[in-house]
């Protein structure tokens, strides 16, 4: 498990991006979660161990910065980065939908597992609230704001590896793992 | 052994750092209210940036409100001179300077009117999920803000201060699903418990069933919490219902104060005599 600095540094913008501006593209008070997205675009090529580890350091940046209780989206946030770097191992073809699917799932499982937590360790806190007022509705927000992030930000990231996209897409999955 | 511990390392030590984390968190809930070094640590060190990209973005939303739209109109009206779009560039910036004064003396008579002396703080960042709410202001433990004081706005209780830091501190609205501000009904005197759920409505629990609330009461604070101070404005009931069992009404209050655009508010240095 190896810390590359350019992926530490782009999860650390997306932690001010979220709490400075997120707010301001809030529904209902339903913001999109940049972190999950700048997770999954850095753990879905960089394999389990590294996509734990991003996930623990956003999830324990976003704890501290967060009015919940510290631990909380370290361990939401590495289960996410886990299952990044594992679906990554599966995908041959990383296209919009795909982007969606990954993000849509990542921000789910985070949102179950943090509902789950909230209703077991806080009074009065329901699950089912939680789930249907946050959990997937902010995991559809963000799953369609990232795919759009990501869409952006595809072409200069391909014109900078010109060579992967020119790989056969069973020697691209195993150079990922 | 070995074989089966190298296979499985990384979902070992995921298993590993969900058990170590439900751990962390039960004991906050066992004793809640501390702000570790580690938070002190993070927010200090992301002061700087976020309080930047929030003045960035301030600024941006401004030229784009008052220029860049006035701009896309001046291609389809060739009246429209550079001097116009300066003019404009210039008018924008002056509204902008216009509400803040407005918000300011709103603010300032706010504190005139205050009992105890308050600090007034700008709002730079939002919680950073959506699963609490919480913001982070621009005054500190340098400025004389300690944990558990109250914060205002023009509109009324915004909420407490649960974790101060050098030059900022957090304050959990009263919107938070961990809040809980002891309240009374100003017209009945009826006392609940303001709880948040995350929502735009709070709920005022623990009201008996034959309490008189009617939609439109004002709830003021009870000062009973000894965190709060009495008769601070909280919101105004929003509905009530009667279920067929239990032995509470189900009351639903929306704060007074915007707690939606919220960009300034006072943070009252209040110490209640049990705390003395």
């Amino acid at each position: 498990m190896k810390l590359k600095v350019p992926s530490i540094a782009v999860l650390l913008i997306a932690v001010v991006v979220q709490v400075a501006l997120a707010n301001k593209a809030s529904i209902y008070g339903i913001k999109p979660d940049i972190v999950i997205v700048a997770l999954y675009a850095l753990s879905i090529t960089a394999g389990t161990g590294q996509g734990l580890l991003y996930g623990c350091i956003g999830g324990l940046l976003l704890d501290c910065l967060s009015g919940g209780m510290l631990g909380l989206f370290l361990s939401g946030y590495a289960i996410a980065g886990y299952i990044a770097g594992r679906i990554g191992k599966r995908l041959f073809n990383i296209g919009e939908t795909a982007n969606f699917g990954g993000i849509l799932l990542l921000s789910v499982t985070q949102g179950v597992y943090t509902a789950a937590i909230l209703s077991t360790l806080m009074d009065g806190y329901s699950f089912f609230g939680g789930l249907f007022r946050f959990a997937l509705p902010q995991a559809l927000y963000s799953a369609l704001a990232g795919t759009a992030i990501l869409w952006l930000f595809k072409k200069p990231v391909a014109r900078r590896v010109p060579w992967l996209g020119k790989l056969r897409p069973r020697r691209r999955a195993r150079l990922f793992r | 052994m070995f074989r089966f511990l190298a296979k499985y390392k990384s979902l070992l030590i995921l298993a590993a750092i969900v058990f170590a984390s439900l751990v962390w968190m039960t004991s906050q809930v066992r004793s809640p209210g501390r702000s570790s070094l580690l938070e002190k640590g993070v927010a200090a060190a992301a002061y700087p940036f976020v309080r930047a990209v929030d003045a960035f973005a301030s600024t941006a939303r401004g030229v784009w409100e008052g220029y860049i739209f006035m701009v896309g109109l001046a291609r389809d009206n060739d009246r429209l001179t550079s001097d116009n779009g300066r003019l404009v560039l210039e008018n924008t910036r002056l509204k902008e300077e216009l509400a803040r004064g407005r918000r300011l003396d709103a603010l300032a008579s706010l504190k005139e009117t205050a009992a105890s002396p308050s600090i007034p703080a700008r709002v730079i960042g939002r919680d950073a999920s959506s699963w609490f709410s919480s913001i982070w202001v621009s005054a500190g433990e340098g400025t004389g803000v300690r944990k558990n004081m109250p914060a205002i706005a023009p509109g009324g209780l915004v909420g407490k201060v649960v974790a101060p830091f050098g030059s900022s501190s957090r304050v959990m609205l009263v919107t938070d699903p961990a809040s809980s501000v002891s309240c009374v009904l100003q017209r009945s005197r009826d006392t609940g418990i303001l709880a948040g759920n995350g929502t735009a409505l709070c709920s005022l629990r623990y009201v008996g069933r034959d309490a008189d609330v009617k939609v439109g009461d004002m709830v003021v604070t009870s000062g009973l919490d000894g965190v709060f101070p009495a008769d601070l404005p909280v919101g105004r009931v929003k509905k009530v219902s009667k279920e067929s069992s239990g032995y509470f009404l189900d009351v639903r209050v929306a704060p007074s104060a915007d707690l939606m655009h919220l960009e300034e508010l006072l943070v009252i240095m209040y110490e209640p005599q049990a705390r003395k």
